[in-house]
């Protein structure tokens, strides 16, 4: 069950349907916190205004004071240690900064709603769903228990919840993460508000599930004719969906412009930086630019060579791999029993892959959450033991190592992790942190040379080498990457496995980060394993691109293979769903939106995993499991589309739009 | 569910057969039982075998333990030093403690919560520092003292509520000693409580419901509390046993004839019966309020699921 659908080409911004006064409008808002350690400016003077049918998107980076002007707006600031010393908020006309706390209640979730980002967190645990958005009604209309609980099942269905009636009474953790999301759209919906505020609606999702939330939204927004304001740091979405975009720096408006305008002709130099420093799914780039006004060191990172254009990637074919994984396999045992446990079955995270990796290159595995690329990270370690299967390092089946001769080989494949505030130990000094591979491997650094060690290493990722004593909490999230990246490197390691170094940091960080961990790659003759969900990074960084999807490999090759010549329908539909900064690009491109989540690991579907979501789906997919080979219409044309996949109907199309 | 109870019920056999072996051991291991018994006089030798053999304290230890067991679960505990069977004791006693222990349980969760849910919600300010110092003071000055301090001032000095328990156990006369005994267990509660509430007032969900536009009474009474109070729940759960077991000090200050007054006679005569008997059940009264109190967590949290 698949939908392909065209939307027809929008030149321009939407014209708003509803001229003359806006819904809203802020004026001059200024916001200050007061805390201990002085008052922090957080906004200094926005302004904008959304009219009714109308989509504001407002962009800019975690602390630009985006989040802060929202709840500012309904509301929900907590006062103290907030304070808004200056500014008017004018909803139809009248300013809500002056109203009582009782007339603002009364808009709050029924004139004006929010979506939030994390639905885990933002809906209530203990709470079913269905009396989540019956509340709404029992609150603000005074509807019985009863009829609540009806108009809830009536959202649901609403919002695309399948089996809303059966399903009323659950909980959110027994939602998915976009069943989720759905839920808090639903319950923004519920009183037909005239203004939706949704702050980084999709930032939690994976692309597929994000591709079918926006349009579930878009469309609403047009049924309703509803002001949105979207806030967002993705240029992909807001090219997608919005009429204009104010760009949040720093707690001001640097840039305020219909969308067509702002990609074309960028006016502010911090939104010119912003543009060329995401990575681009249909284009592969050029050393990324990095945001100035950052730390000095932070800066210097970026100069380096990078692997140009015109320097093509050579052919795998002469080289020797220096990683070779055939058939991993690990599965979770699922125990059920009193005191004897019997295994009931398993969940297959990974289920049988294959793949090498050769020296000096990028292999970037992509997929969506729950399809096994972490534990695939894992099994490389040898931090989990594969259940079946090898992982040949140097000819040598490192899956099976123990003791003495495990440590050897470990001290040659490192690890970055992806959450830099957690993967640090926030108690070691971050010479310690660095340092600390030295005391397991002695060998590499005798005591006395250590600080010099470090100070070399940090001197390498681009931080003050002084910085030895200081803690990570001392740091910024780019930052802590770094030092993160600087104990990976500590052992002179030939293989980094990175998981997701990238996803928990901001565009202009990532693009410093990214450019680092290119540069290193260089001078150090480094082999990665990147794995992340965001298709665009991993384009941009690797060489070759492995393709998961159910804890199996649906396809590899080149990036220009995968990217330009697709031919797994599962890779088609996440490239298409990748939303493209450029609002030109997003009437002609066709978007393949998948229905539905990913299976259950532990249930997977029978032959091809993928069947249940697939629009070629056929009884052969069900029966026979593809394998991953380069398909037999495609062998002899000699086109980049004859890489390995593993469909019975193989067939290229591009889906990106190359430029 | 059902299951779970089960699995509970059936963990809880080897538990109970192993702390009651335990405590028969320990007050075996206090001395000589016939010898007590007699006091300060000293025993005729022919008489002492006799009561030896009839109490059965020649056979092994661990023969000693079956046949007690034996006649606990035909309701025998056996007899107590002034020759009652220990059962009547129990009968006495405990409806007593349990009307203490009520009185106290109410008063620690009631005046607990609240203080724990001001305090939380008042982070920082005057009141939240005033009830710290309050709880510090309440945890850090022993039961006996407070104890002794409200009986003379509140019940002698200004009358206001009967300083002692009469035989018949009236309420008016149980609300002094259960606020001496919930005192220690209630500023727990309340720090409990209000460590809970500030974590969770900055809570996504609690923003969200704030920004569906609910009165702020409702904010806190429906989205609020009942997620603050899930680890409050287990603290409660585990303290009924030791409001029970831990009236000892109080049960003497304001003459209660309570499992307190039962077990002190008992192990100051070593009467194994008495001491063993009254133990087991504090044993299964503890067991039972855990599994209540697993149980009411599921309740609470649906994302905790037995199977």
């Amino acid at each position: 069950m698949t939908t392909t659908e065209k939307t027809a080409a929008v030149p321009g911004p939407r014209t708003p349907e509803a001229a003359g006064s806006p819904l809203l409008q802020v004026r001059d808002l200024h916001v200050e916190f007061h805390t201990r350690d002085g008052v922090v400016k957080a906004v200094n003077g926005v302004n904008y205004s959304v009219s009714a049918g109308e989509t504001l998107a407002v962009l800019g980076e975690s602390g630009s004071g985006k989040s802060v002007t929202a709840q500012a707006i309904m509301g929900i600031l907590d006062m103290p240690p907030a304070k808004i010393p200056q500014g008017e908020i004018l909803f139809r006309g009248q300013d809500m900064l002056t109203m009582s706390g009782e007339q603002r209640r009364k808009i709050r979730g029924a004139k004006i709603a929010m979506i939030f980002q994390d639905a885990l967190s933002s809906l209530n645990p203990v709470l079913s769903v269905g009396y989540q958005l019956g509340e709404m009604f029992r609150v603000h209309q005074g509807l019985s228990k009863k009829d609540a609980k009806a108009k809830a099942i009536e959202l649901m269905d609403k919002v695309k919840i399948p089996a809303a009636k059966s399903r009323v009474g659950d909980y959110p953790h027994q939602f998915s993460g976009g069943m989720r999301q759905r839920i808090m759209i639903a319950m923004a919906l519920a009183l037909e508000p005239d203004l939706i505020i949704a702050d980084e609606p999709t930032t939690a999702l994976d692309v597929t599930v994000q591709a079918q939330v926006m349009d579930l939204l878009a469309e609403l927004q047009r049924e309703y004719n509803m002001g949105l304001i979207l806030i967002t740091h993705d240029l992909g979405v807001v090219a997608d969906v919005a009429d204009k975009i104010a760009v949040m720096y720093a707690g001001r408006i640097v840039e305020h412009a219909p969308v067509g305008e702002l990609y074309k002709t960028p006016a502010h130099p911090y939104t010119r930086g912003l543009l060329d420093s995401i990575p681009r799914l249909d284009q592969k780039g050029q050393e990324l630019y990095a945001i100035k006004g950052l730390p000095a060191a932070a800066a210097r990172a970026t100069s380096g060579r990078r692997r140009s254009m015109a320097e093509p990637v050579t052919k795998n074919a002469d080289r020797e791999p220096i990683l070779q994984v055939r058939n991993l396999v690990k599965h979770f045992p699922l125990t059920q029993g009193v005191l004897f446990k019997k295994q009931v079955g398993a969940v297959k995270a990974v289920d049988g892959i294959s793949f090498d990796l050769y020296r000096g290159e990028t292999l970037g595995i992509v997929g969506e959450s729950g399809c096994g690329k972490s534990t695939v990270a894992k099994l490389l370690m040898n931090l989990e033991r594969a259940t079946a299967g090898e992982v040949f390092y140097k000819g040598e089946d490192i899956t099976k190592l123990t003791g003495r001769a495990l440590k050897a080989v470990r001290r040659n494949i490192q690890m970055v992790f992806q959450d830099p505030y957690t993967s640090l130990n926030p108690r070691m000094t971050v010479g310690d942190i660095i340092g600390e591979p030295f005391d397991i491997h002695p060998e590499v650094a005798p005591k006395g040379d250590r600080r010099r060690k470090v100070q070399e290493l940090l001197d390498v990722v681009g931080l003050n080498p002084e910085y030895l004593n200081r803690y990570p909490h001392q740091f910024s999230g780019g930052q802590r990457q770094r030092i993160g990246i600087a104990r990976g490197l500590a052992l002179n390691p030939e293989i980094i496995i990175c998981d997701e170094p990238v996803s928990a940091l901001d565009v202009s960080v990532q693009a410093q980060v990214v450019n680092l961990m290119e540069r290193l790659q260089d001078e150090f003759e480094l082999s990665y394993l990147f794995i992340a969900h965001d298709l665009s990074v991993v384009r941009h960084i690797s060489d070759r691109v492995g393709v998961m999807y159910l804890g199996k490999m649906a396809e590899i090759g080149t990036d220009e293979e995968i990217y330009e010549h697709p031919t797994h329908p599962y890779t088609q539909a996440l490239l298409s769903a990748v939303p493209v900064p450029d609002p030109e690009a997003r009437g002609g491109r066709e978007r393949i939106i998948l229905s539905g989540d990913v299976p259950s690991p532990a249930n997977p579907p029978s032959g091809c995993r993928f069947r249940t979501r697939c629009w070629k789906a056929q009884d052969k997919c069900a029966e026979e499991t593809p394998l991953l080979a380069v398909p037999e219409a495609l062998k002899d044309t000699g086109s980049l589309a004859a890489h390995e996949s593993a469909c019975h109907f193989a067939e290229e199309k591009d889906v990106v739009g190359a430029a | 569910m059902g299951r779970y109870v089960v699995r509970r019920l059936l963990q809880m056999v080897p538990v109970f057969i192993g702390t009651t072996f335990l405590i028969f051991v320990m007050v075996y291991a206090l001395g000589d039982p016939v010898a007590a018994m007699f006091g300060d006089r000293t025993p005729d030798p022919a008489t002492a075998a006799q009561i030896r053999e009839s109490l059965h304290l020649n056979d092994p230890l661990w023969s000693q333990y079956l046949q007690y067991m034996a006649g606990i679960f035909q309701g025998d505990f056996g007899t107590a030093f002034n020759g009652r069977p220990v059962i009547e004791l129990m009968g006495d006693a405990f409806p007593n403690t349990i009307q203490l222990t009520l009185v106290a349980f109410v008063i620690e969760l009631v005046v607990g919560v609240a203080l724990g849910v001001v305090a939380g919600m008042r982070r920082g300010r005057l009141i939240d520092t005033g009830v710290l110092v309050l709880t510090l003071f309440v945890i850090s000055i022993p039961t006996f003292v407070t104890g002794y301090l409200l009986q003379y001032f509140v019940g002698v000095k200004w009358g206001a509520l009967p300083p002692s328990v009469s035989t018949e156990v009236r309420f008016e006369e149980l609300i002094l000693p259960g606020i001496v005994l919930a005192g220690v267990s209630l500023a727990y509660v309340a720090r409990l409580t209000r460590t809970s509430i500030a974590e969770n007032i900055r809570s996504d969900y609690i923003r969200t419901a704030t920004a569906k536009g609910l009165p702020r009474r409702r904010v806190i009474s429906v989205h609020l509390l009942r997620n603050s109070l899930i680890p409050v729940v287990t603290f409660l759960g585990t303290d009924i046993g030791g409001l029970m077991a831990g009236a000892i000090v109080t049960e003497r200050i304001f003459n209660l004839q309570g499992v307190g007054y039962q077990l002190y006679q008992g192990i100051l005569r070593q009467n194994a019966p008495t001491v063993v008997g009254f133990v087991t059940v504090l044993v299964v009264v503890f067991l039972a309020a855990n599994l209540l109190v697993d149980l009411l967590y599921a309740v609470l949290d649906p994302r905790i699921r037995y199977a």
